[in-house]
């Protein structure tokens, strides 16, 4: 059962993960200073989640059901 | 159009191998259980996103510095103008090259003190919230009165500084702050009010010129 809600967290990690990564990106485009200062902390924050939530995933698949 | 900042790709291509290497877990999550699937997954959820903070960051913070951001919004276009009103005081350093043209607000609105670039970031959020949910100030004032401090840090021991009347004999109230360079030497701005009203509504554009907006 662990595993199975490891498996889930690092799943829905990598998709926050990615989520906020393109958001970042989004940032490459010349965009007005409001939209950009947006984006970063709006990307930054999808990103520190989904690092988080695929890391703690990744601990309980080890530990395993 | 959507059009991308000119710069190092690098970034760009780490975020696309970021992203790649995501995706390979989001298919099948158990991968991380597999030999080296973990090694992977560190580097999809902690390289990469490492390498892209320290990309970025440097990259970013350098942005924000720019004139450009600073006028990317309509209502510091007032501002702008004012760069290119021969009677402003924004203008003498403006024109006089003062100021590093592609950095003219940072130089001038941020403190110099030790954490005077990190306070001058926390403002930054400030005015992204007052930008978005507040309701913007006509004309925009500072939230403290104009240090001396940030005249003097480029002025003081300058043969045109101290050549001119009136200036080497009050040093010290220039230094405490009794006597303000502004009384003197301003407007700075001169932006009268309805002016940030009129460039938020659309109603006033303005872009610096393209010959001078880089600096070049």
């Amino acid at each position: 059962m662990a595993d199975s809600r490891g498996q889930t967290l690092v799943r829905v990690g990598a998709l926050v993960l990615i989520a906020g990564e393109l958001v970042v990106l989004a940032t490459q485009l010349k965009i007005g200073a409001a939209a950009f200062v947006t984006f970063i902390l709006v990307g930054g924050g999808l990103t520190a989640l989904g690092v988080v939530l695929a890391l703690w995933g990744m601990v309980r698949s080890e530990r395993g059901p | 159009m959507l059009e991308l900042v000119p710069g190092p790709w690098i970034s760009v291509a780490a975020t696309l191998v970021g992203v790649l290497l995501a995706l390979r877990f989001v298919v099948r999550p158990a991968r991380t259980r597999q030999a080296g699937g973990a090694l992977v997954a560190v580097v999809a959820f902690v390289a990469v996103p490492g390498l892209l903070l320290t990309v970025g960051a440097e990259r970013h913070l350098a942005l924000s510095k720019s004139t450009a951001f600073c006028l990317s919004c309509h209502e510091m276009h007032p501002y702008g103008a004012s760069l290119l009103q021969p009677d402003r005081l924004a203008h003498a350093h403006w024109a006089g090259r003062f100021v590093p043209r592609e950095a003219a607000c940072y130089t001038c609105h941020t403190e110099y003190t030790l954490y005077g670039g990190l306070r001058a970031k926390l403002k930054g959020l400030q005015h992204l919230w007052v930008h978005f949910f507040g309701a913007q100030p006509d004309p925009i004032a500072l939230y403290t009165p104009y240090s001396n401090r940030e005249c003097l840090h480029c002025h003081e021991g300058a043969k045109s500084f101290e050549e001119a009347e009136g200036h080497l004999d009050q040093l010290e109230a220039f230094r405490a702050g009794t006597k303000t360079c502004m009384k003197c030497h301003g407007p700075s701005h001169g932006v009268e009010k309805g002016a940030v009203s009129a460039a938020i509504a659309g109603t006033q554009q303005f872009q610096l010129p393209a010959t001078t907006a880089g600096g070049k």
